[in-house]
């Protein structure tokens, strides 16, 4: 029996539902469950920051109330759940994995979070990831390393890479991460499970710790397309307190999950399977394709030439909002201050104390990109260039209903493998950078393996589409299922 | 124009940062400039600049007066309080 099988194998998000319904478990066994799993392998895995055990003990033994009263449960009452620690969560600590928010507790929820507690989820924890969700291994937390747990010598990708790990070993059924440039759809796929980047605007960013404004989302991490659903459905839809919300609300996707691929217009663009990507993952995201057409879906090559560019369009306007995200952290309100004769000079020691390597080389970039006499070349151009990159994903969209590319171009590398040169751990997100500058939502799932490490299919819909990617991703799950 | 110096920038970020830092980013920043510097090849797009990907712009809300006690919980997290009040040291 393989180390994998002795993991605790979660049933399917809908069938804990029933039988907490009808009494056949208890909230808080399911929790007992998941604490069992993190004691069991979170030393050796590194998911977790913080368990919130006495918390989560409460939210439980509170839906186990409301079902002993014969409430109906709404459908995540009493599912465990882990949060990525860049979301605020009240009175439990969170850091961002950066040593500048050692400390800090959160007074309130961020609206992902109520909205969760609204249905009686059980937060587990908070869960590792890159600091400040900057970075694509996890290998950039101040406080611990986090492995893929399907091969402890390589990285689970990032920067969600916490709750990934955690769903992919059992600890939880469910987790929340945070895409601003792949950090859910890369590791997913490293690990082999589902994730989910939203439409631009799709989910509240109030409460969340902002990397680059105008690309963050939250979205669900989960082992099944179902399983994303339910709790993408849980977390979407428009938010008063955040401005760049859609305002319409985000159309039901459950309803999509049953309707196949048959009459499916699917386009797949060259410039993803080419030079760069590992052939073997090509070959495996090929074959995908190919069982998917003889389902029924009608499928063309299409061409994104843009695509070439969207990384360094990302990587500007990224450094750029945040170096002015970042400039919060000055030690005069909240989180770490290091003790000094001058303002000035708490400002710099305790930003240069606080950020680890890589937060303050996208702050350097970020302040030179918007900096006088370089803003037009540099940020200007990219923000035009960004225009033009959405256009050109909407132009295809006329044509096919979705794009089904690698998620990532190479399987999960090993640890310390990329650390010399941040051009080489930036280029890991090539395939995934493209779907968050033009804000379009796009779905990850496992469809094979290259020498026993995960392959992920990313599957991309136009602005507003999920329906569409949650479609296409559970018919070809079913698929997959039924040739297994 | 030669571009600023690692130094400069730093000090526009308020970031201090070790000599083995500074050495390191020197090195990697201009090939990290020169990368994404291919930005400038593209002609962009015929719709004009914009800084919303989905087009929701003025979204707007009513001023809405509610009393808080939001000013005692965030004083809370402060590093430093006297009388109420976020203390620093001297600005001028």
């Amino acid at each position: 029996m393989s180390k994998r099988d002795s993991w605790t194998s979660w049933p399917r998000v809908r069938e804990l539902h029933e039988q907490l319904a009808r009494g056949e478990v208890t909230a808080e066994a399911l929790l007992e469950r998941s604490l069992a799993a993190i004691r069991e392998r979170d030393d050796e895995i590194g998911a977790f920051l913080f368990v919130d055990v006495e918390g989560a003990r409460a939210q439980a033994r509170a839906v186990d109330a409301r079902r002993a009263r014969g409430e109906t449960l709404p459908a995540l009452a009493g599912i465990p759940i882990g949060v990525k620690d860049v979301i605020c969560t009240a009175g439990v600590p969170t850091t961002a994995a950066s040593r500048i928010l050692e400390g800090f507790v959160p007074p309130y929820d961020a609206t992902v979070i109520e909205r969760l507690r609204g249905q009686g989820a059980v937060m587990v924890g908070k869960t590792n990831l890159d600091e400040f969700a900057m970075g694509s291994s996890t290998e950039f937390s101040a406080y611990r390393k986090t492995v893929n747990p399907l091969d402890p010598t390589r990285v689970p990708g990032g920067s969600s890479g916490g709750s990934v790990a955690a769903v992919a070993a059992g600890m939880v059924p469910l987790a929340l991460g945070t895409d601003t440039g792949g950090s859910i759809r890369m590791p997913a796929s490293f690990c082999g499970v589902v994730g989910l980047r939203t439409t631009y605007g799709r989910v509240s960013r109030y409460g969340v710790i902002a990397y680059a404004s105008s690309f963050d989302q939250v979205g669900p991490v989960a082992r099944t397309v179902e399983d994303a659903a339910l709790l993408y459905q849980a977390i979407a839809g428009p938010d008063a307190r955040d401005s760049t919300t859609l305002p319409s609300s985000a159309p039901a996707v459950r309803g999509e999950l049953e309707n196949g691929v048959s009459g499916l217009r699917v386009g797949f663009p060259r410039e993803y399977f080419g030079e760069g990507v590992d052939p073997r993952v090509a070959a495996v995201v090929r074959t995908a394709i190919e069982e998917i057409a003889r389902a029924g879906a009608s499928v063309v090559e299409v061409s994104l030439p843009l695509t070439r560019v969207a990384l360094a369009v990302y990587i500007i306007l990224t450094r750029a909002e945040a170096s002015t995200n970042l400039a919060r952290y000055d030690g005069v309100r909240f989180g770490r201050r290091v003790s000094a004769e001058s303002l000035e000079e708490i400002y710099r020691r305790t930003r240069g104390t606080g950020f680890g390597p890589e937060v303050k080389r996208r702050i350097l970039l970020g302040t030179f990109v918007l900096s006088a006499g370089y803003a037009d070349r540099y940020y200007r151009s990219a923000a035009t260039a960004r225009r033009a990159i959405a256009d050109e994903f909407a132009r295809v969209f006329e044509e096919v209903d979705v794009l089904l590319t690698p998620a990532t171009p190479e399987v999960a590398f090993p640890r310390g493998a990329k650390l010399a040169d941040p051009l080489v751990m930036y280029a890991s997100d090539v395939l995934s950078v493209p779907v968050n500058v033009a804000g379009v939502p796009a779905l990850v799932l496992p469809c094979g393996a290259v020498e026993g490490l995960p392959v992920g299919l990313q599957i991309i819909a136009a602005q507003g589409r999920e329906d569409l990617a949650f479609r296409a991703g559970a018919a070809y799950e079913k698929l997959r299922g039924e040739r297994n | 124009m030669a571009e600023p110096s690692v130094e400069a920038l730093a000090q526009l970020a308020c970031l201090a940062f070790t000599p083995e830092e500074k050495e390191r980013y020197a090195k990697e920043f201009p090939e990290i400039v020169a990368y994404v510097g291919k930005v400038q090849e593209v002609l962009g797009s015929n719709r004009p600049l914009t800084s919303t990907i989905t087009g929701v712009r003025h979204i707007v809300r009513e001023d809405a007066v509610v009393s808080s006690d939001l000013a005692d919980v965030l004083l809370q997290q402060a590093p430093s309080v006297e009388r109420g009040q976020v203390k620093v040291p001297v600005v001028l």
